[in-house]
Formats: C-alpha cells, sequence, structure tokens
C-alpha cells in the first residue's frame, strides 16, 4: 500500500491533563449526543503522592468511554466525601445525573480507596465499594473504581482496567527503531516491552494476559516469537523458509495459530506450545491468512482469496469445513471476532478507500463504521462495545477509537513515532 | 515495509502474479529483449532456461507451456470457485426471502379472512373460521404478545369467545354482561392465551364501576398468574392508581415507581401520575 495524503480534519480536540505525561493522549471526535453527566467529586482523605489525583483519572476513563460527561471540580458547590453532606439541590441544579463520593485512606500495604455511587435524581445511594492496592497502583486503583461505576449504570462490563499494544516506529534506524509498546487503554504507563532495529509486527495477547506473542524481523526473516511479561524470557516458535506471521493465540492459550509459507503459498497452521507439534489447518493453492479464532476455539476465521477476491471465512478444525463470511464488496480482511461470537469487524475497502466495517454474522448486515482513510489492523475490546485501529492522520501512523454503532469516535496520537498493529487485552483475570 | 501491507498487496495483485508469470515464460520462449525492463525477477528465472540450449528446449516448452495453462486454469477456477460462493449465498438468501414473503402472505390473508367472517357472521357466539393473531383490533393485538400458549383443543373458539367478551366490554359497554362472560373465559380456559388479558379486562371493568377492592384483586392476581405478560405493566400503573384512590399511598408510590423505571406507554403514565399526586 502506498502511502496517501491525508487531509486533516478539523476537530475539537480535548486534552486530559492526567495522561500528560503519557506518549499517547485522546482526542475525542465524534461523542454521543447526550452524554450523561457525572460529577467525580475529589475524595477525601490522603492523596497519592505522585500527583495522578484518582478522581481526575476516573473523570477521564468515564470521559474516553463517550457515554459520559464529567462535571469539573472547579464548577462543584461543595466537595462531599460522606453521605450526609450531599445536597441533591444543588447537584440538580449543576445537572448531574450521578455523583461518586469517597475517602482514600492509606495503611503499610498501599492505599485503600472507599467510594459511593449515588443517583440524584431518585436521591438514592447505588452502591458502596473499596478497592484497594498498593502504593504504585494509583492508576489501578482509578481504573478499576471507574469499571465499577460503568458497570453499575450502563450494565456493560467497564474495559478502563485492560490494556493494549502497540508498535511504534520511531523513524530513526538504529537499535530502538521499532519498539513494541504496553500502556493502558487511556495510554498512560506506557512500557517498552522490546525495541529492536528491525520491524516487529502483530502483537497478540494470550488470554491469561501474562504473554504476548509478535512477528520479529531481527533473525533478517520473519520469525515468531513468544515473550513472557513475567519472566520476561522470549523464545522463538518459528523459523520457516518464506512467511511467519499473524500469530493468534487459541482463547485456552495452549495454541498458537499462524501463516506460513514454507510449502510455496501462504497456509493456516496451529502450533501446540507446550508439545511443539505443528498442524496444518487450510490446504489450498490461494492465499489463506490473518487467522482469528473464535470464542469457542472450534474454528478460526481467515482472509483467503480462493474465491478470486480476498474475503473472510471460517473453517472448523475439527470438520475442516470452510464458509465465506463476507459478500459485500471485493476486499474483506483481517477478520475479528467480536467476544460473544456473534460479528466481526474487518477492514473492507469501498470505492478504494479502507475502512473498518463491523457485520453480523448470522444476518450478514455489514456496517461501516470509520470515515478515515487507510483504516487497518482492527482489535475489539473484551467488552465488544469499541474497537482500536490504526489509521492515518497529519501523514503520522496513529491509533483510532470506534464503538460499535459509530456513535463514538477518538483519536489516540501519539508525541513520538508512528504507532500501528493495536493489540487490545482481554480483561484482567 | 511492513509484512502485513505487502501481504495485503499480494492478495490485491494475485491476479498480477499469474502474468507476471506469463510475462517471464514468454520472454524465455522468444527471447525478445523489449521485455527485459519489465520485472526484475525475469533476471533469475531465465538463468536456467539459457543453458537448456536446443536438446531439451522441446520439452522445456512443454512443461512452460503445462505450467501456463495451469496458472491460468488457477486463476479461472478461483473465480468460478467466487462465482459458486456468491450464488449459493444469493440462493440462501433468496430462500429466506421465499419464506418471509409466505408467512407474512399468509397472514395478511388470515387477517382478511378473519374480518370478513367477523363481517357475515357478527353473533358472538359464533365460531371464527380462521385463527391466527391478526392485528386489527386492540385485544387481538394484545393476544398476539401474550406469552402463555394455550392448549386448548380449539384455538378458534378460543378466541372467539375471548373476543366476545371484549366486545361487550368495549363496545357494547355492557359492564354486568362483560364481567360474566370474561370469568366464563377464564373457568373454560385457566391457562389460555386470553387468560391474561380476561384478568387484566376484569381489572379494568370493576375500576370502571368503581369497585376498587375487585379491580385490586384482578390486577393482583394477574401479576401473580403472568408476571410476564405483556399487559403487566399497564396493570401495574392502573393497580398503583387503584392503590391511591384506597388510600394505600405507600403501596401506591412503590409500585408507580417501579413502572416508572421501565420503558413504554406505562411508564409515562405512572411517571405522570407521581408528579401529580406525590409530587415525585
Amino acid at each position: 500500500m502506498t502511502l496517501l495524503k491525508k487531509i486533516g480534519l478539523i476537530v475539537v480536540c480535548v486534552f486530559f491533563a492526567s495522561a500528560a505525561q503519557a506518549q499517547i493522549t485522546i482526542e475525542i471526535t465524534q461523542g454521543v449526543d447526550e452524554p450523561t453527566p457525572i460529577a467525580v467529586v475529589p475524595f477525601g482523605g490522603v492523596h497519592a503522592s505522585d500527583g495522578a489525583a484518582i478522581h481526575e483519572i476516573m473523570a477521564n476513563d468515564l470521559r474516553m468511554s463517550g457515554f459520559f460527561r464529567p462535571i469539573a471540580p472547579a464548577d462543584m458547590l461543595s466537595h462531599p466525601s460522606r453521605q450526609e453532606d450531599i445536597y441533591y439541590r444543588d447537584w440538580r441544579l449543576l445537572g448531574a445525573t450521578y455523583i461518586v463520593i469517597g475517602n482514600i485512606s492509606r495503611d503499610e500495604q498501599g492505599f485503600a480507596l472507599e467510594y459511593e455511587l449515588y443517583d440524584v435524581v431518585s436521591q438514592q445511594r447505588l452502591f458502596r465499594k473499596i478497592t484497594r492496592g498498593g502504593t504504585q497502583a494509583v492508576r489501578d486503583i482509578a481504573h478499576a473504581a471507574s469499571d465499577q461505576v460503568y458497570e453499575a449504570i450502563t450494565n456493560i462490563r467497564g474495559i478502563f482496567s485492560t490494556k493494549m499494544l502497540y508498535v511504534e516506529d520511531m523513524g530513526v534506524d538504529g537499535p530502538s527503531r521499532y519498539r513494541l509498546v504496553k500502556a493502558d487503554i487511556d495510554g498512560a504507563r506506557d512500557q517498552v516491552l522490546f525495541s529492536s532495529s528491525q520491524p516487529l509486527l502483530s502483537p497478540a495477547w494470550s488470554s491469561d494476559m501474562r504473554q504476548v506473542a509478535y512477528v520479529s524481523f531481527e533473525t533478517s526473516r520473519p520469525a515468531i516469537f513468544r515473550h513472557d511479561l513475567v519472566t520476561g524470557t522470549r523464545e522463538q516458535l518459528t523459523n520457516f523458509r518464506g512467511l511467519n506471521g499473524a500469530p493468534a493465540w487459541s482463547p485456552d492459550d495452549r495454541k498458537l495459530a499462524f501463516v506460513l509459507s514454507k510449502d510455496g503459498n501462504p497456509e493456516l497452521y496451529t502450533l501446540d506450545i507446550a508439545t511443539k507439534k505443528l498442524t496444518r489447518v487450510t490446504n489450498h493453492f490461494a492465499i489463506d491468512t490473518e487467522p482469528n479464532w473464535t470464542p469457542d476455539g472450534k474454528s478460526l476465521i481467515f482472509t483467503s482469496n480462493r474465491g478470486g477476491s480476498p474475503q473472510i471465512y471460517q473453517i472448523g478444525l475439527a470438520s475442516g469445513r470452510v464458509e465465506r463470511l463476507t459478500f459485500d464488496g471485493d476486499y474483506n480482511a483481517r477478520g475479528r471476532v467480536s467476544p460473544d461470537g456473534k460479528s466481526i469487524v474487518m477492514v473492507h475497502r469501498e470505492n478504494g478507500v479502507f475502512h473498518i466495517a463491523w457485520q453480523d454474522i448470522a444476518s450478514g448486515d455489514m456496517r461501516i463504521l470509520t470515515e478515515t482513510w487507510l483504516d487497518e489492523s482492527p482489535t475489539i475490546a473484551p467488552n465488544g462495545a469499541m474497537l482500536l485501529y490504526a489509521t492515518q492522520y497529519n501523514n503520522q501512523g496513529v491509533l483510532a477509537a470506534v464503538s460499535m454503532d459509530a456513535g463514538l469516535k477518538f483519536r489516540l496520537p501519539s508525541k513520538l513515532g508512528d504507532v500501528r498493529e493495536p493489540a487490545w487485552s482481554p480483561f484482567p483475570k | 515495509m511492513y509484512c502485513k501491507t505487502l501481504m495485503a498487496a499480494a492478495l490485491l495483485a494475485a491476479a498480477n502474479f499469474v502474468f507476471a508469470q506469463v510475462e517471464v515464460e514468454d520472454r524465455t520462449i522468444d527471447n525478445s529483449p523489449s521485455n527485459a525492463p519489465y520485472s526484475p525477477a525475469a533476471t533469475v528465472e531465465p538463468a536456467p532456461a539459457a543453458p537448456a540450449s536446443t536438446a531439451v528446449s522441446g520439452g522445456g516448452n512443454n512443461i512452460a507451456e503445462l505450467f501456463y495453462q495451469m496458472q491460468v486454469m488457477q486463476q479461472e477456477i478461483l473465480e468460478l470457485r467466487g462465482l459458486v460462493e456468491q450464488q449459493t449465498h444469493q440462493i440462501k438468501q433468496l430462500k429466506q426471502q421465499r419464506l418471509d414473503d409466505y408467512v407474512d402472505l399468509d397472514r395478511r390473508i388470515s387477517a382478511l379472512g378473519q374480518s370478513g367472517a367477523a363481517v357475515s357472521a357478527p353473533g358472538p357466539s359464533s365460531t371464527a373460521p380462521v385463527a391466527s393473531s391478526a392485528a386489527n383490533s386492540a385485544a387481538a393485538t394484545a393476544a398476539s404478545s401474550a406469552t402463555v400458549v394455550g392448549v386448548a383443543s380449539s384455538p378458534a373458539s378460543e378466541m372467539a369467545h375471548y373476543k366476545s367478551a371484549t366486545k361487550l366490554v368495549l363496545v357494547d359497554k355492557n359492564y354486568d354482561e362483560g364481567i360474566a362472560r370474561l370469568k366464563e373465559h377464564l373457568e373454560l380456559y385457566p391457562k389460555g392465551r386470553y387468560a391474561g388479558n380476561a384478568e387484566y379486562w376484569l381489572g379494568e371493568v370493576y375500576l370502571a364501576e368503581g369497585d376498587l377492592e375487585s379491580s385490586r384483586q384482578w390486577f393482583e392476581r394477574l401479576m401473580q398468574d403472568f408476571p410476564l405478560h405483556a399487559k403487566v405493566p399497564d396493570a401495574k400503573y392502573k393497580l398503583g392508581t387503584v392503590y391511591h384512590q384506597l388510600g394505600m399511598d405507600t403501596q401506591a408510590q412503590q409500585i408507580l415507581q417501579e413502572v416508572s423505571m421501565s420503558s413504554g406507554n406505562a411508564a409515562k403514565l405512572a411517571k405522570d401520575y407521581l408528579k401529580q399526586n406525590f409530587n415525585g
């Protein structure tokens, strides 16, 4: 694909103070029509010393979800931290629908946040919870509390405690030109897992979040590596002639599906991690690539041009039966199954432009989610409500996110290099 | 640069590969220099062909010809396979669409036959000849969404009986007869598909007659017998107003608030009623 020039969009950019240290920040480009106003009142008690106030991180999380409009602490008439100090009339005047109050305490083990969620309209407490964490876990505490608030109001599990992987191309030749980065989903706490002078591709999380697999060109030909995030050890899994690419973990983390072209043209294989047994899944003279497991682990979806143009197919691992899933358009690739297994997202070409599209598997209904150019590598949030993808903005590779109903859109531009190949983690166990 | 983009390009250019191969082979046969600047791959490919020289050139040509034909056929097969896949998909869609259309048509004809029968035989005791979930009256609409499926021997007579009862209430405003007929319906079809609706209408009729206590009992019985019935939100709202008129304000507020949390018409009515009577 050649690089096309990107027309800059004029958008309202919202920068977040709490994410300022992070390399990646968030710009909301399209929110829902009427986000629910919520007041996250600055918490009472001790404050974390690292400067990141928990209530700010929570407000930022809730804003990022697109469903909420947090009220600035400066606009609040009071900062209650106990139930008896809440004057509902004041909050109704401010237009707040929900209030979060709480207290932070500190002991030898770390911080404990005791927080409560109130419905202003019914004047009722929806819950009261305590979240604990070590002294370094202020962000974990905040994200966990955001998850609870989000779930209590929307009935959808929150994704603020999840992580992402991405590949950053610093654009300067050298030993750390390509970097594999792990970060919180809001872009904060970015951490370089591995850097190389040669390209890195296709990072993939194991479902227990303890390992990642990716393609590295460090041995001069593409090879698939397994990287243990707990011990930091790396293991080279494949070293075949030709293409070694697109690793995907099975839902039980025992197998890895990927593409090899060792016998001439790209075919799907699975590798049993423990026994190192390699099994060939597809056998067709057309190209078969980009495998992704269905949540039941019984089949793979993949891209193939066996029908003359790239389309997404599904193959049963036991039966070997192949079924075509996409029929709209002459290019559908890089399919990813939603966590409920009912829909797929993919890269779809329309009028020569690559977009991210969503499709219901049973009905075949397709919806184009993005308006940007050269969109690639969609990766779905574990709650199935959003996806991340890579796109171009201001001639730079950036990550962007879109909700599955296309109602909410935001960009995560990097301060440094080109960012590509995002991978959204599963829920932390 | 990036493997993924290379692969995408490869997928796109799959067709071109075939013709690129063709060019290479043509060049070895024709040895025409005009093709030289075209593909860098050509500089690698012809190398073994050149020393093959005259003796084996015939066999080489045959193999090249076969290879070329195989490539063409592979491409042809890919395209045909795509066509078959698309047509299979279209046939599947057409089959489904035909079925949907038929069901829709059947529903409409049934509805038509029913309204015709109602005109020709308006007597309340007449049994409607066609049983279906027609949607031309409020009662029938509610019936179609009823969750309890009747086990009565004749669904047609069950519906006719229920309709005659609701007609007495809604059209003729003959409440005493209507109550008797609705109760009779519940005796005949205690688990029938209209039992929930009959209980609801009994509550409504008693409310209209000002018999609040009986009204309360029937609404409560509906909620107990058919908690998932489509009429339950409406019944809850009405029950709330009944409680209020009976002076049971706590129960009234509780049940109205419960309804107002749901969605639909009853929720709105409940909200308005709460606002007017409880400043809530």
